[in-house]
């Protein structure tokens, strides 16, 4: 009977109270869209509601609630991406986000260079140095975002995200460099050499 | 016996190995390749140097570092969605 009371438990009627700002949170950076993250924080709880009897108390509440809408993430994130088959085409038609003369040099293109930064090893410890960088990851195309975030912010391995939203390793590869391409510029001219 | 056109690599490749390098998802071949090209190459060497630094950023930091309170639910929404959770949970 002690062994009982000492697990978790489910309380639904403290839920919104606890945890409705956090799940909003928690959604919101990883999907940049209010209304999305309304959504999936929303949905959560009903679907909470309706599986509380696989709720076994080893994990808190906050932690299982959590989990419940972080597989909805990852769902939204595969309707995105694992219908398509030609990943690539998709990402970004925007030839401003060419780096490379695939034609003639092989090179960089010139204006796309990286420059040289004044003392990042010093400036990236700001403390408004992540405001920036998460305004450089709101700009990120939707399907490259997904695939970062998951990578950056959730720490997954890459064959759990292959596997998770349903893309080919090379896809993932593919995606990752045209993301930290693009971050990597934007960091530059947004603070390493503003 | 070493094919000179295996062992060159255009930029975009380079960047590439760059990434896979960071995710220890670089082969033997790709390292050699990787390390040839940044001798010759400035630019990518840059690249090398600023992605790197970034990705021990982005590792060092987790999401409770980010801005994590940036919305906030008002109460009559929250006063909404516990009914709406109080109403469920009765059926």
């Amino acid at each position: 009977m002690l062994k009982l009371e000492s697990k978790n438990m489910l309380n639904p009627k403290n839920w919104i109270t606890l945890y409705a700002d956090y799940l909003l949170n928690f959604a919101y950076f990883r999907l940049r869209d209010r209304a999305l993250a309304e959504d999936l924080m929303q949905d959560t709880f009903i679907s909470a509601l309706k599986s509380q009897h696989t709720y076994n108390g080893t994990a808190n509440e906050k932690t299982w609630l959590t989990a419940i809408l972080k597989n909805k993430i990852i769902d939204y994130y595969r309707s995105k991406l694992g219908k398509q088959s030609k990943i690539t085409d998709s990402i970004d038609n925007n030839t401003n986000n060419d780096y490379f003369n695939e034609e003639t040099s092989f090179h960089w293109f010139e204006k796309k260079q990286p420059q040289d930064w004044n003392n990042p090893e010093k400036t990236i410890e700001n403390s408004e140095f992540n405001t920036t960088l998460a305004d450089c990851m709101k700009k990120m195309p939707e399907k490259l975002a997904a695939v970062f975030t998951l990578k950056y912010i959730d720490d997954e391995a890459t064959e759990t995200i292959c596997k998770e939203v349903g893309i080919t390793s090379s896809n993932y590869w593919v995606m990752m460099h045209r993301a930290k391409l693009q971050l990597r510029e934007c960091l530059e001219k947004n603070w390493f050499r503003k | 016996m070493a094919d000179k056109k295996q062992i060159l690599i255009t930029c975009k490749e380079a960047t590439l190995l760059v990434c896979k390098k960071q995710e220890k998802a670089i082969s033997l071949k790709e390292k050699i390749q990787l390390k040839a090209h940044l001798l010759v190459c400035r630019v990518c060497q840059l690249f090398n140097i600023q992605s790197a630094l970034l990705h021990q950023h982005l590792k060092k930091i987790n999401n409770e570092n980010y801005d994590s309170k940036v919305l906030q639910l008002d109460e009559t929404q929250k006063a909404a969605l516990q009914l709406q959770i109080d109403t469920e949970s009765e059926k």
